[in-house]
C-alpha cells in the first residue's frame, strides 16, 4: 500500500473522511431517510392508488353494467310498446277506415305531422306508461310515410327514415334495428298492421334517435347516474352521449381516459344492430381522485412521522455507537504510539476511516514483520537442520565409537576375569600340591584365590551385564557369597545366607572394594565362625546412610571375635585388607561381637545414576 | 313444358332445403337462398369502399365474435405469408351485416345461418362449420338432461319449477323455481334459439332477456337453479370462464361436446358459422377471395376446444349444401 493512500489530501474522498463519523452517519441517515420516504411514498401510493383504482373500478363496472342492462332494456322496450300499440284497437280501427281517410285523398302523399298525439295512438294515460316515444310513423302497404307524430321533436327526420326501403322495414320488425342516420345512431323498431286474415295493410314505425335525450330517458330508473356514450369501434370516436356538452359526438374516446374512468365496453351482441359500436359508460375521476389524494395525504404524513421517528432513532442509535467507535479509535491511536508505529499524519476527521487507516499500517507492519520472522525463522532452521545434521552425524561416530569402546571394553573385562580366573585356577593348582603340612600356605593360597574370584567376579559380571560401569551389587554380593560357599565346600544347609541389600549400583571403583570386604568378611565366617556341628546365619544389610554414604551392616551367629583381635594392629591379612579397601571408600568400621561377629561399616560409594541403570 | 317442369323441381328443391320443421314451435334452420334482398340501383352501382378502420388495407374482414378467436391466427398468418394488410374487425352478425350492406368490407363473418336481410345482391355465402348450442345449468343442479320438449316447455314457462321434470333414474328434481335466461339474439336469422322456439312470442312472460353473452354465462353461474340459452361451448368454457363454470344439458340423451350427435342432427341446437364472399366488378378482391379461401379449407385444423364440426364433415354426413353454403339439414 502506498503512503499516500494514509495521508492522500485530494479530491472528494479527502473531504470526505475530514468529516467526523458522527456527522457524516447524521447526515447519511436524513439521507437515506428521505430518499426512501420519497420512495416508498411513490410505491406505496401506487399500490394504495392501483387497490382504490381495482376498487372503484369494481364499484364502478356494477354502475356501469347496471347502465349498460338498463340501455338494453329501455332498447328492448320498444318492442314491448310497439306491439302494445299495434294490438290496441286505436290503430286497427284507424288502419280499418283508412280508405275514409285523408290518406288517399292526398294524391301527392304529403307527410301529415302530428305534435298532439294522434287518434290511431292509445291515450295519453297509457303512453305515459311507456318510455316517451320520439316519432312513430304510419307507413302504408307500399312503403310510403304517411303520417308522422314528432310530439315535442321536431318535424326534421331523416330522408332515408321518411322514404324507407323495404329493407329497411324488415330489419327493425321484430328487433330493435339500430342504424347511423347521417351522423346519428336512430333506433327503429317496426311492425306490421295486419288484418283478420294477415294481409299487410300499413306499418307502424316507432323511431327514437339515440341521442343525449334517448340516453336521459333510458337511465331514469338508476339511482346513480353514469354518464354514457355510444362510441364507433372502428373509429374510437362518440357517436352520441348523454351529454353532448362533456361528451360531443365526434370526440375520441381516448381524449377522456385522464378525466374518467373508462369501463363497460360491450357490443350489442344480440346483432340487431348493423354498426360497430359499444355501449361505455364514463365515471369521472373527480371523487376517486378527491378520496385517493384524502387518504394518500393521510397516509404520507403518518409515514413521515414514522420516519422522523426513525431517523431520531437511529441517530441516536448511530451517536452511540459512533462515540464507542471513537473511543476504540484512541485506543488503537494509544496502543499504536506505544509500539512506535502511530501514523500521525493521518488525515483527521472520519474516526472509521482512521481507524482503517491505522489498522492498515499496523497491518503493514505486522506483515513485514512477519515476513522477517520468516525469512529468520527459515535461516534458524537450517541452520538447526545444519546442526542436527553434524551432531546426528558425530552421534554416529561416537556410538559407532562407543560400542566400539564397549566391545574393546567387554573383552578387556573378559580377558581380566579369564586372566583372574587362570590366577585362581594356577592358585587352586598350586594348592594342590601343597602338602597337608602346610595348610596354612594352602590357607593362604585359597584365600588369595577366593579373593582374585571376587574380583573376577566383577569383571565377569560387567562384561555379562554389557554395562561396563555399575554393577548391581545385589546380584554381585549374591555371587560373591554363592561362590565362596561353593569354594569352600559349605553345605548349603550349614549356612544361610540372608541378605537384606538395597538396589544400589556402584561403579567398579567401589564395587571392588567392597566386594573384597564382604570377601574376607565371608571367609572369615566360613572358615572360623561355625565349628563343624553348627550351621550358621549369615546376614548381610547394606543401605544408603546420606548423602553419598552407605552403611554396610555384615554379622553371622558364630562363635564371636577372638578376643586378641585389635583393630589398630591387625595381625590378620583379613582385617588389614578389610582396612585398606574400607580406606579406599573413605570408610570406617567397627567390629564387635553380637551373638556372633557384627561388622558395621560406614563409606561413601561411588553410585551410578540408577535411573539409568535400571532402566 | 320445360319451364313448367323446372319450375317444379326448384319448388320440391327449395322446400327440401328449407328444412320444413316437424315441431310446430321450431323456426326454420336455414332461409330460402334464392330469394335476395332488393336493393336500389345506386346500391348495386356501389363498389366496395372501406371505412376508416380499414383505410389502406388490402382485405377488410368483419367477424363475429364466436369465431373471430379461432380465425385470427390463420388471418394473421395468410397476412404475413403475403404481405399483406388485412384490417379485422370483432362484431356480431348485425355488424357483419351492416358493413356488408354498406358494402365497407371484402369479407363478413355470421355466427347464423343467413337471414333474408343478409342475402344481399352478389353475395355469397360460405359455410364454414357448425357448432352445437348448449342450455346450461349451474353446476350444482342434479338435472343432467331433459327433452327436447321439456326445454320447449321450460323455455315457453310452462314449466316453471324443476320438480315438474320427469327427473332421471327415479330420483324426482329439486322443487326449485326455474329462473331461464337468454338473450334473444339475431331474431330475423333463422337457426340458433330459434330451433327450439321460432320467435320471441314464444317464450315466457317471466324470460330474463340480457343483451350480451357473459351475462347468460354469469346469471347460470351464480344462480343455482337458473337455466340459460343458448350459447357455444366455447363462449360458455373458454371465453368467457366462470369459478362456476355451468353444466352443459344434453338433450334426449344427447350431448352438446359429442360430435357425432352434431353431425348425425341428434342434437337439435346449433350455430351455423358462414363467411361471405363479393362477386362481380367493383365487389371482388382476389385477395379476399383468396384469403376466404385459405379460411375455409385450414377450418379442419381449428383447435378442438371450438367444437367446431367442418363443413366437408357435415357435407359427408349428408347435409345439403348449395355451392359452398349449407341450407338444408340431413334427411
Amino acid at each position: 500500500m502506498n503512503d499516500k493512500d494514509f495521508t492522500s489530501n485530494r479530491g472528494l474522498f479527502f473531504f470526505l473522511r475530514r468529516i467526523p463519523i458522527t456527522i457524516k452517519t447524521v447526515l447519511l441517515t436524513v439521507t437515506v431517510g428521505c430518499s426512501a420516504w420519497i420512495g416508498l411514498d411513490y410505491l406505496e401510493s401506487e399500490s394504495i392508488r392501483k387497490s382504490l383504482n381495482t376498487h372503484f373500478m369494481a364499484m364502478l363496472k356494477k354502475d356501469a353494467k347496471e347502465s349498460q342492462s338498463v340501455f338494453f332494456s329501455y332498447i328492448n322496450m320498444h318492442t314491448g310498446v310497439i306491439k302494445i300499440i299495434i294490438s290496441h284497437p286505436a290503430i286497427n280501427d284507424y288502419i280499418g277506415e283508412i280508405s275514409k281517410s285523408q290518406w288517399f285523398e292526398n294524391d301527392n302523399r304529403q307527410i301529415i305531422y302530428h305534435a298532439d298525439i294522434p287518434i290511431w295512438l292509445p291515450n295519453p294515460s297509457i303512453l305515459r306508461h311507456f318510455f316517451y316515444i320520439n316519432y312513430a310513423l304510419l307507413v302504408d302497404d307500399e312503403g310510403n310515410v304517411r303520417e308522422v307524430y314528432h310530439g315535442r321533436r321536431n318535424k326534421n327526420l331523416p330522408e332515408s327514415i321518411l322514404r324507407p326501403t323495404q329493407r329497411l322495414i324488415d330489419l327493425s320488425r321484430g328487433q330493435g334495428h339500430m342504424a347511423l342516420f347521417g351522423d346519428t345512431p336512430y333506433l327503429i323498431r317496426s311492425e306490421y298492421i295486419v288484418k283478420s286474415k294477415g294481409e299487410k295493410r300499413a306499418s307502424l314505425m316507432l323511431v327514437s334517435p339515440v341521442d343525449h335525450n334517448f340516453f336521459k330517458a333510458s337511465q331514469e330508473q338508476i339511482a346513480h347516474k353514469v354518464l354514457s356514450a355510444l362510441v364507433e369501434s372502428g373509429t374510437g370516436k362518440i357517436v352520441s352521449s348523454s351529454d353532448p356538452e362533456l361528451l360531443p359526438p365526434g370526440a375520441a374516446l381516448d381524449t377522456y381516459k385522464e378525466r374518467f374512468l373508462i369501463t363497460g365496453k360491450s357490443f350489442f351482441d344480440y346483432g340487431a344492430s348493423e354498426l360497430q359500436m359499444k355501449f361505455v359508460t364514463f365515471i369521472p375521476n373527480e371523487e376517486y381522485k378527491k378520496l385517493s389524494g384524502s387518504i394518500l395525504s393521510k397516509e404520507r404524513s403518518n409515514r413521515a412521522l414514522g420516519d422522523v421517528v426513525l431517523i431520531f432513532s437511529f441517530i441516536i442509535v448511530m451517536v452511540l455507537v459512533t462515540r464507542n467507535v471513537k473511543k476504540l479509535n484512541n485506543r488503537v491511536m494509544s496502543f499504536s504510539r506505544k509500539l512506535g508505529i502511530a501514523r500521525e499524519d493521518v488525515v483527521r476527521g472520519d474516526e472509521i476511516v482512521m481507524l482503517d487507516k491505522q489498522f492498515q499500517y499496523m497491518f503493514k507492519e505486522i506483515e513485514s514483520t512477519t515476513m522477517e520472522l520468516k525469512r529468520y525463522s527459515g535461516h534458524l532452521e537450517e541452520l538447526v537442520r545444519e546442526r542436527t545434521s553434524e551432531i546426528m552425524e558425530a552421534n554416529e561416530k561416537v556410538t559407532a565409537s562407543l560400542q566400539e569402546k564397549e566391545l574393546l571394553l567387554s573383552e578387556i573385562h573378559h580377558r581380566v576375569k579369564n586372566n583372574l580366573q587362570i590366577i585362581s585356577s594356577l592358585l587352586r593348582l598350586q594348592s594342590r600340591f601343597i602338602k597337608d603340612r602346610d595348610i596354612d600356605i594352602k590357607t593362604i593360597l585359597d584365600d588369595c584365590r577366593s579373593r582374585i574370584r571376587s574380583m573376577a567376579l566383577i569383571h565377569e559380571k560387567l562384561y555379562m551385564a554389557n554395562d561396563f560401569a555399575n554393577i548391581d551389587l545385589n546380584d554381585y554380593i549374591k555371587s560373591v557369597s554363592d561362590e565362596l560357599l561353593r569354594s569352600y565346600n559349605v553345605a548349603t544347609d550349614k549356612i544361610t545366607l540372608n541378605m537384606e541389600v538395597e538396589k544400589i549400583y556402584f561403579t567398579i571403583d567401589t564395587a571392588i572394594p567392597l566386594g573384597l570386604i564382604l570377601n574376607e568378611l565371608i571367609t572369615n565366617s566360613i572358615k572360623y565362625a561355625f565349628p563343624k556341628d553348627k550351621n550358621g546365619i549369615i546376614t548381610i544389610q547394606l543401605h544408603r546412610a546420606g548423602n553419598e554414604r552407605f552403611r554396610l551392616r555384615y554379622r553371622d551367629n558364630g562363635i564371636g571375635i577372638p578376643d586378641d583381635v585389635e583393630l589398630e594392629k591387625p595381625k590378620t591379612l583379613g582385617i588389614h585388607l578389610i582396612k585398606t579397601f574400607l580406606k579406599q571408600l573413605n570408610g570406617e568400621w567397627t567390629l564387635r561381637s553380637n551373638d556372633g561377629m557384627e561388622v558395621i561399616a560406614d563409606f561413601k560409594g561411588v553410585k551410578t545414576n540408577e535411573s539409568h541403570c535400571e532402566a | 313444358m320445360k319451364i313448367v317442369l323446372s319450375a317444379v323441381i326448384m319448388f320440391f328443391f327449395i322446400l327440401s332445403l328449407t328444412g320444413a320443421q316437424s315441431n310446430p314451435l321450431q323456426g326454420e334452420m336455414f332461409t330460402d337462398p334464392f330469394i335476395i334482398s332488393e336493393m336500389d340501383q345506386e346500391w348495386l352501382e356501389r363498389d366496395i369502399k372501406y371505412n376508416t378502420w380499414a383505410k389502406d388495407a388490402d382485405i377488410a374482414v368483419s367477424l363475429d365474435q364466436h369465431f373471430y378467436h379461432f380465425f385470427l391466427p390463420f388471418i394473421d398468418k395468410f397476412e404475413k405469408d403475403n404481405n399483406l394488410k388485412i384490417a379485422v374487425e370483432k362484431g356480431t352478425c348485425g355488424i357483419s351485416g351492416g358493413l356488408l350492406a354498406r358494402k365497407e368490407i371484402d369479407i363478413g363473418g355470421f355466427c347464423c345461418s343467413p337471414g333474408a336481410t343478409d342475402r344481399l345482391p352478389q353475395l355469397r355465402f360460405h359455410t364454414v362449420g357448425a357448432t352445437s348450442l348448449t342450455i346450461l345449468v349451474h353446476p350444482d343442479n342434479p338435472v343432467n338432461n331433459i327433452t327436447f320438449e321439456e326445454a320447449q316447455r321450460i323455455f315457453q314457462g310452462k314449466i316453471t319449477n324443476w320438480s315438474q321434470l320427469a327427473g332421471s333414474e327415479g330420483k324426482p328434481e329439486p322443487e326449485e323455481d326455474i329462473k331461464v335466461v337468454t338473450r334473444l339474439h339475431c331474431k330475423l336469422r333463422p337457426g340458433h334459439w330459434r330451433l327450439l322456439l321460432d320467435r320471441e312470442d314464444l317464450f315466457g312472460p317471466w324470460l330474463y332477456e340480457v343483451g350480451s353473452i357473459p351475462e347468460v354465462i354469469e346469471q347460470v353461474a351464480n344462480n343455482r337453479w337458473a337455466v340459460g340459452g343458448f350459447e357455444s361451448i366455447y363462449m360458455a368454457y373458454y371465453q368467457y370462464p366462470q369459478k362456476n363454470a355451468p353444466k352443459a344439458l344434453t338433450i334426449d340423451g344427447y350431448s352438446p361436446v359429442n360430435r357425432q350427435h352434431l353431425v348425425s342432427g341428434k342434437y337439435p341446437l346449433h350455430f351455423i358459422f358462414n363467411i361471405t364472399t363479393w362477386e362481380g366488378k367493383g365487389l371482388e378482391n382476389p385477395k379476399a377471395k383468396e384469403l376466404a379461401d385459405y379460411l375455409l379449407q385450414n377450418v379442419k385444423h381449428i383447435e378442438e376446444k371450438y367444437n367446431i364440426i367442418p363443413a366437408a364433415e357435415l357435407m359427408e354426413a349428408g347435409w345439403k349444401f348449395k355451392g359452398s353454403e349449407l341450407v338444408g339439414a340431413p334427411e
